[in-house]
């Protein structure tokens, strides 16, 4: 019984490690680059809901729209100020330009909002769903819904929708997509403020999932995303869902067998040995152009 | 339709390009032939702004677009096949094309359906593989889908930059008619080539090429009889 309630637990942070993985994916197929800032931004993102939320007293609904709405912004400030000019420069310098804005942002998150560990208030209550002998927290199975209804509807947005088409485009082949006429310079910048955003909302259920956030929470939700990014396969959407709930899965059912503190250490195993074993991933794509 | 003059690119130090001046008028096939080096992608890819240049002026249709967007000089109706191919190769062809209409002016969809059929008559292979995936097309059936994706696109003018480039000698021929048909529907093009003759006896006039200057320029052809063409093609100084 415990074990399937761990196992449930590691579907629910699986589904958001999910979230924030596909938003790497998103930016690393739009940039072709590993982003070192993700974590940051995510973290700063949370801090504004959570500043809206619990201090300001906005609802819940509209705290998070306006703190992914700031998302939105933080996301293009970084493009303009790590990626744009460097779009033709050698690869090291964004990476570098990430890391120096990823510890501006740290700091300047907990200059603005504090050092300390934050409680996030409980939004429902606890309220629990009894099937036959378990109890579900009802807020888990808020956040596997949550999860589900961001990533149909970016699937939508990706396969439907002309933008979508061209984020696909843009991710294999800027110079053509330059010459069919998309505004390469724009998608970028919305492909990687959505990406943002998914992360950043991601960000907010696991703050809710925990009942707590953290101002330098940053690497490590970074870290958790870029593997499963990685296990998936970095470019593959399905990939990245699928790395993201094996990654909390792991996680929860290591810290069932063993205890608490190997919580993180799991992250690593699975990206050094994904790494050594099979770098292209879980759903890597073999044909290249 | 399209003035060039005085065009420079620089890589760092080296001057691929050395300030050329050529022209392309309403409904002519022009083309610019030239060796392996001679600067030739390098032009197109300055006009079109993928690569910045270092001096001259283009004029498209009596309007300087020397310094807009590559995705404004699109929409102004030039269209771009580049060397490669370039096609999207997790795409379907469909969306292939579909992208190809991005920058279309006329964006309804019984345009886009007219557009996407015309295509589809040219190049009727495109249909049988309209699901598939870009990238599992051969070398001959991905510059057909280049070129589609460009007609997608209602240009009245189209730089084919090296169609001929890597494919067996049957698929060249086809690919030539092609270009032919494309003129006859009334475009103006702009055609880069090594396989000079081949260009030649589809073009009516011809610029030759040579390390970045333009050194012989006249009728398709008077270029074809002179000897000259020779040794800028082999290349021999």
């Amino acid at each position: 019984m415990f074990y399937i309630e761990q196992l449930f637990n590691g579907i629910t942070q699986g589904s958001i490690y999910a979230l924030m993985a596909i938003g790497y994916s998103l930016i690393f197929g739009t940039l072709g680059l590993v982003t070192f800032v993700y974590g940051e931004v995510v973290v700063f993102g949370v801090f504004v809901g959570y500043y809206l939320y619990a201090v300001m007293g906005l609802n819940f609904g509209l705290a998070l729209a306006l703190g992914l709405v700031v998302t939105w912004g933080v996301g293009i400030i970084v493009d303009k100020v790590c990626y744009e000019k460097f779009r033709n420069a050698p690869r090291l310098i964004m990476l570098i330009t990430t890391i120096g804005f990823a510890i501006f942002l740290k700091s300047s998150t907990q200059i603005v909002f504090g050092t300390q560990q934050r409680n996030m208030p409980d939004i429902l209550g606890h309220v629990f769903l009894n099937i036959g002998t378990f109890r579900i927290p009802f807020i888990q199975i808020l956040i596997i819904l949550a999860c589900i209804f961001f990533i149909v509807g970016l699937q939508l947005l990706l396969y439907r929708t002309r933008i979508g088409t061209a984020l696909r485009a843009l991710s294999m082949d800027k110079d053509a997509a330059f010459l069919v006429g998309v505004d390469v310079d724009k998608v970028i910048k919305f492909g990687h403020s959505l990406g943002c955003v998914l992360g950043v909302f991601g960000g907010v259920l696991l703050g809710v999932f925990y009942n707590a956030i953290n101002p330098i929470m940053g690497p490590n939700i970074g870290l958790k995303a870029f593997t499963a990014t990685v296990l998936g396969g970095i470019t593959s959407i399905p990939g990245a869902v699928i790395g993201g709930l094996i990654l909390g899965v792991m996680e929860n059912l290591t810290v069932a067998v063993y205890s608490a503190g190997y919580r993180d250490i799991i992250a690593f195993i699975i990206l050094i040995t994904v790494l050594v074993i099979r770098p292209s991933g879980l759903f890597g794509r073999k044909l290249e152009s | 339709m399209l003035q060039v003059e005085d065009l420079r690119v620089n890589y760092g130090q080296i001057n691929a390009v050395k300030g050329i001046s050529f022209e392309v008028k309403e409904k002519e096939i022009v083309t610019l032939i030239g060796s392996n080096g001679a600067g030739k992608t390098s032009t197109l890819r300055s006009i079109s702004n993928l690569i910045g240049k270092s001096g001259g002026k283009v004029v498209f249709k009596g309007e300087d677009i020397t310094r807009l967007k590559p995705s404004e000089i699109v929409k102004k109706g030039i269209c771009h096949v580049p060397e490669g191919r370039h096609i999207f190769p997790f795409l379907t062809v469909e969306e292939n094309l579909f992208m190809g209409s991005y920058a279309n002016k006329n964006p309804e969809k019984s345009n886009y359906k007219k557009n996407l059929e015309e295509v589809y008559f040219l190049f009727p292979v495109l249909k049988e593989r309209r699901k598939q995936m870009g990238g599992t097309l051969s070398g001959g059936e991905q510059q057909m889908l280049a070129i589609g994706r460009g007609l997608m696109l209602e240009p009245t003018l189209i730089f084919f930059d090296e169609p001929s480039l890597g494919l067996a000698p049957i698929l060249v021929e086809q690919i030539f008619k092609h270009i032919e048909k494309i003129r006859d529907m009334g475009k103006t093009l702009l055609l880069v080539e090594q396989n000079a003759r081949k260009a030649l006896k589809i073009a009516d006039r011809g610029y030759v090429m040579e390390t970045g200057k333009i050194v012989f320029s006249d009728t398709a052809e008077n270029i074809t009889q002179d000897p000259k063409l020779a040794k800028a093609y082999l290349g021999i100084a």
